[in-house]
């Protein structure tokens, strides 16, 4: 490598000491776990861009400070940092892509195996917080990623365009390369091989790349792939739209990250939840109950009461992210707590938490607790590092909705009577939409 | 141009359409999607004239996904998104005008009409920031009553705002009362006037007749925008290099402090424009020969006779600057004596009406606020310092990047450069600022006293940037670029952390305190509090930055990153510091001690803070508490506090660790601060210290000042 792209490392290798004496210092000790996480993942992902790069790039220092700026200062203990280094990671992965893949001149392994190398990070990060040791572990966030970008540039010699559109598709259906996507690359550059021996056309070999990419599609989430499908077939229309469209590309995955959470940490919501969300009426009139703080009902406080911003009055909706502890043993439907929308001393609507429905055990992804669950748990809306054991934790989204406007004043919080005595509710935003 | 017109018609028709469509919405966030077109309009138009590329496809991306981001953010289950949002529809803009600037330099190279784009890339940015900015926070210090008088200008032509009062026009631009203040004079027929000049309200008039609050804010965009093209003339006309200059119109442009002035109603950015003005006619008499014509000796003149009219103090700008404009220049003899009698008559006319309307000449100074052979040397020192190197409202926290002026000012005194004649005449101003003893912009974005000057210390970072430079300036652009960078995102997102407050804190800084519970402010210079920081960091700065700015000089391989780094590394190191360095002094109101009652002493709004040691009120019952760091096992402490006023019984204030009683001591509300010893004891490390105001429930209840707890390590 040469001197000067160690040089290159100098704010990478910063970005990890910033974070780490962050991680140390908060008071928030519950912030350190993931701060110093990410801090780690984000200094991989942009050494490896930064190692890269065909010359000094302002790419991997600005994207260190943005880093830093949101590990350090944006709020923590809240899905918020996480989400936005999600997406300032991919966007830097798209802007790098932009920058490195030119249509005319073909970018060189280095490139490609800079690039390769941080999408897999980004995209398999957790898998170095639950198996830090294990070789399949290292394997994949190397090897793997190794492999796919010496074929790729194999192919990136002779189409680029097809090299981006291999490249990204497989990559979506993870994301990140596994062994099927890894079996797919190699095929599809077998086969590009084999017409350019025979002199086929460019549609010979954007039909051997969609044959080779399609089968990965389906497992992708269904935004990805639409972005993806429309930047390949942009790629293989024409070469000047290569770099733009890859920009695009990842663009998209960037912003899907931040809205519907593309890494493991927010679960996608389904495409049309997605598209609802896109097309909905701006600015949704919400209260938040729950500013800043969390509550906790236990047997020693079973019931709170949240006063509303006046100016709300009425409600079609109210929405609450929560966690259970101590409720492993919990049978399927047990209504943990209630939701009630409280106008003039009268309930409007209420949402029952049902366990397994609407909340679940905050450690159901330990393994040790996901082998003695009574009731399999919903999807984990925010996954996050708890301060200590390399698992993930899970907080929930529950929502319910009215036809009609009802009067509200007040959320009351109630914890289900009856429930074992250790069984505890968090609460962490309640909010009540109009 | 008709691809320039084409692209303003396309940007106003946007913001049109997102003005008709857009449902009501969070304050600031529709307002800022509804000017963002117009805004990327006018830089699309920069653009276009000056045969800059079209908007490219990856920008137009971004867009998209900003603008969605901003309709959806708060239906994403994310908390705090809209400030992102509003940093994301900002960015937009800002970005585009970076990417401006190669056409920008180009057009740098024409004679006439050059600065114009520049004014109009300025305030397409400053266009874009205010919505969400002006939401952010309502008019406060002086520009309510700027507002009143324009307003009571507009409505009834006349000055006497008792009308105004009585009708709470005030209403218009504020939820929150306005009152007169404290010593504004009256008329004998129950007028109330205003101690503010009437200039600028005057100027401001058929723009509130016209547009109300947002007609006067987006005049002050547009005289933002002019002082920011009227400082590149300036810097040209002072000799500075296109290069020099057009790196020291981005940094005035596109940073604080006149991006976070732009939109506010004070008269120290139109002040700067004038200054800004008077500095091209002087620079252009110099390289046309020395001599003053009719008409540039106008165009020097009448911004500094327009000078004292905005406020009366800056008489101490336009005189100096008048006398380095004449000095060493050739005038006619007539136009010398025309020239003098003008100033004269203006200053006499000045003097004249002042006393007549407000029975007193200086208005509401004093030849007492002149005699500055009273003042305390330390408290220029202090004052001086803190205007620049202050952590919540000098230049230097505002935007790092404006160190570069230590080395820009160096090089043009070691050049002989014009510019540094310039700076010099701003030091009679600088001055006496620095003597008065307040608390340099509470209630306004930092730098305010020392805003006049800039057009001059954008001079001297032209001076610094007129040549590529090599070796360390690269890293400390690089750094100082960053550090810069994320000051403008935080302000973009939350544009109240701009203001500092009367008790001389930061937001921002509180903030890192807080999070980190890192004694920061210990570090740091403050002008307000007299600690060796105030000495020490500004001292460190200049040595280490005109060291870096020789050595080495060799190109760095990646200065970027290398600046990114050393930034990063000083992050570290200063959080290492504020938490290994030995405490010596706890001063009670940081946000680092923890507290379970009470609230800082005096008010976070009481001006004038010298005057007092800050401390924190501390009620009966309530406790302070915080783990020293320990500089070695045995300590003494000194508790200096007193017992606040209103309780007639005596107060207690017990001193504790871990629960251990470690002493306590009586005082009586007499209103004197007290030092209280306690003996030295052993410290075990990582022992927290409790300062208690002991409740006695046989007597009413008291409260205790604490100022500060000392502790000698031995």
């Amino acid at each position: 490598m040469s001197r000067s792209r160690l040089a290159s490392l100098a704010a990478p290798l910063a970005l990890a000491l910033a974070g780490a004496t962050v991680a140390r210092f908060a008071v928030d000790r519950a912030s350190s776990a993931p701060t110093l996480f990410w801090s780690l993942v984000g200094a991989g992902v942009l050494a490896s861009l930064a190692a890269s790069a065909p010359r000094a790039s302002r790419l991997a220092p600005a994207a260190a400070l943005a880093l830093f700026g949101a590990l350090a200062f944006l709020p923590a203990s809240s899905p918020l940092p996480s989400a936005a280094v999600a997406a300032l990671l991919a966007a830097a992965l798209g802007i790098a892509l932009a920058e490195r893949v030119d249509a005319r001149t073909p970018p060189d392994g280095i490139a490609i195996l800079g690039l390769a190398l941080g999408a897999q990070l980004v995209a398999l990060a957790e898998r170095l917080l639950l198996a830090p040791l294990s070789a399949s572990t290292w394997a994949a966030l190397t090897l793997t990623p190794l492999a796919v970008a010496l074929v790729l540039a194999w192919v990136a010699g002779h189409w680029p365009a097809a090299a981006l559109a291999l490249g990204l598709s497989t990559f979506a259906a993870g994301p990140g390369w596994h062994g099927a996507g890894l079996v797919s690359v190699g095929v599809g550059a077998a086969a590009l091989a084999v017409a350019r021996a025979r002199g086929w056309p460019r549609l010979g070999a954007a039909a051997v790349v969609v044959a080779c990419a399609a089968p990965h599609l389906p497992a992708a989430a269904p935004w990805l792939v639409l972005a993806l499908a429309a930047s390949a077939a942009a790629a293989l229309a024409s070469d000047r739209l290569l770099a733009r469209a890859g920009a695009a590309t990842l663009g998209a995955a960037a912003l899907a990250a931040l809205i519907a959470g593309a890494l493991p940490w927010r679960a996608a919501p389904a495409l049309e939840s997605a598209l609802a969300s896109a097309l909905g009426r701006p600015f949704s009139e919400a209260a938040q109950a729950l500013p800043g703080r969390a509550l906790v009902l236990s047997t020693a406080s079973p019931r709170a009461e949240l006063p509303l911003d006046p100016a709300l009055g009425a409600a079609r909706g109210v929405a609450v992210r929560t966690y259970l502890t101590n409720a492993v043993e919990l049978p399927c439907g047990t209504v943990v707590a209630r939701v009630a929308l409280v106008s003039g001393g009268a309930v409007t609507g209420e949402l029952a938490l049902e366990i397994g429905r609407d909340t679940a055990d905050w450690a159901v992804q330990r393994p040790d607790v996901a082998g003695v669950l009574a009731c399999p748990a919903p999807r984990a809306d925010w996954s996050w590092i708890p301060a200590s054991g390399r698992f993930l934790g899970s907080t929930f989204r529950a929502r319910a909705a009215w036809p009609v406007e009802v009067a509200v004043e007040r959320v009351r919080l109630e914890r289900a009577p009856g429930l074992p005595g250790e069984v505890a509710i968090a609460f962490f935003d309640v909010e009540v939409e109009r | 141009m008709r691809r320039a017109l084409v692209a303003l018609a396309t940007g106003a028709a946007g913001s049109a359409l997102a003005a008709a469509a857009l449902p009501p919405g969070p304050e600031g966030l529709r307002g800022t999607l509804v000017v963002l077109p117009l805004a990327l309009g006018l830089l699309g138009a920069v653009g276009a004239a000056l045969g800059a590329r079209p908007w490219p496809l990856e920008e137009r991306v971004a867009a998209l996904f900003a603008v969605l981001f901003a309709l959806g953010q708060d239906r994403l289950g994310l908390p705090a998104t809209a400030p992102l949002a509003a940093l994301a529809l900002f960015a937009l803009a800002f970005v585009r005008a970076v990417r401006l600037l190669p056409a920008l330099a180009r057009g740098l190279a024409r004679r006439s009409g050059r600065a114009l784009p520049f004014g109009v890339v300025a305030f397409a940015v400053y266009l874009a920031l205010l919505p969400w900015a002006d939401a952010a926070r309502a008019p406060n210090g002086d520009e309510p009553y700027y507002l009143l008088l324009t307003e009571s200008l507009v409505s009834d032509l006349d000055i006497d705002l008792a009308d105004e009062y009585a009708s709470e026009a005030w209403r218009a631009f504020s939820e929150r009362p306005v009152a007169p203040q404290a010593g504004d004079p009256t008329g004998p027929a129950g007028e109330v006037f205003s101690r503010h000049e009437l200039f600028l309200p005057l100027l401001l008039a058929p723009f509130w007749a016209a547009g109300g609050l947002l007609g006067a804010r987006l005049a002050m965009l547009g005289v933002a925008a002019a002082l920011t093209a009227a400082t590149l003339e300036a810097a040209l006309a002072l000799g500075a290099s296109r290069r020099g200059s057009l790196r020291a119109w981005m940094l005035v442009a596109l940073a604080p402090p006149v991006v976070t002035f732009s939109y506010q109603v004070w008269v120290e950015v139109p002040a700067a424009l004038l200054v800004a003005l008077a500095l091209v006619a002087w620079g252009r008499m110099r390289a046309e020969g020395g001599r003053w014509t009719a008409l540039r000796a106008a165009a020097f003149g009448v911004p500094l006779v327009l000078l004292p009219l905005l406020k009366l103090r800056l008489l101490a700008v336009a005189v100096p600057l008048a006398v380095v404009g004449l000095a060493g220049a050739r005038v006619r003899r007539g136009l010398g004596l025309a020239a003098a009698a003008a100033v004269a008559l203006a200053g006499i006319s000045l003097l004249v009406v002042n006393g007549l309307v407000w029975g007193n000449p200086l208005r509401m100074h004093g030849l007492a606020d002149l005699a500055l052979f009273d003042v305390p040397l330390s408290r220029f020192a202090h004052g001086g310092i803190g205007l620049f190197f202050d952590g919540a409202f000098g230049l230097f926290a505002a935007a790092p990047l404006w160190l570069l002026v230590l080395p820009g000012a160096a090089r043009a005194v070691a050049r002989r450069s014009p510019v540094a004649l310039a700076l010099a005449a701003f030091a009679p101003y600088l001055v006496l600022v620095a003597s008065r003893r307040e608390w340099y912009g509470g209630w306004s974005p930092p730098f305010r006293y020392g805003l006049v000057a800039l057009p001059a210390l954008a001079a001297a970072v032209a001076v610094a940037m007129a040549r590529r430079p090599s070796g360390g300036a690269r890293v400390v652009v690089a750094g100082l670029a960053g550090a810069t960078a994320l000051r403008l995102a935080a302000l973009a997102a939350e544009p109240g952390w701009a203001f500092s407050f009367a008790d001389g804190r930061s937001a921002l800084l509180d903030l890192a305190t807080s999070r980190y519970a890192a004694d920061f402010a210990r570090l740091l210079p403050s002008a307000v509090r007299a600690q060796p920081a105030l000495w020490i960091v500004p001292a460190v700065t200049c040595c280490l930055l005109l060291v870096a700015w020789r050595w080495p000089r060799r190109r760095p391989r990646d200065a970027a990153s290398a600046g990114v780094a050393a930034l990063l590394a000083a992050w570290v190191l200063l959080l290492l510091a504020a938490h290994r360095l030995p405490t010596g002094v706890a001063e009670l109101e940081d946000p680092w001690i923890s507290k379970s009652r009470g609230a800082s002493w005096p008010g976070r709004w009481v001006p004038d803070r010298t005057r007092f040691p800050g401390g924190w009120y501390l009620p009966a019952g309530a406790e302070a508490r915080f783990v020293p760091r320990a500089g070695g096992e045995r300590v003494v402490i000194d508790v200096r506090w007193r017992a606040a006023e209103g309780g007639g019984e005596p107060v207690r204030l017990e001193l504790r660790s871990r629960g251990e009683l470690l002493g306590s001591f009586v005082a009586r509300s007499d209103g004197t601060w007290r030092g209280d010893r306690l003996a030295a004891r052993d410290w075990p490390a990582g022992a927290p210290l409790e300062i208690r105001c002991a409740q006695d429930a046989a007597r009413p209840a008291g409260a205790a000042i604490v100022d500060r707890v000392e502790l000698a390590w031995r």
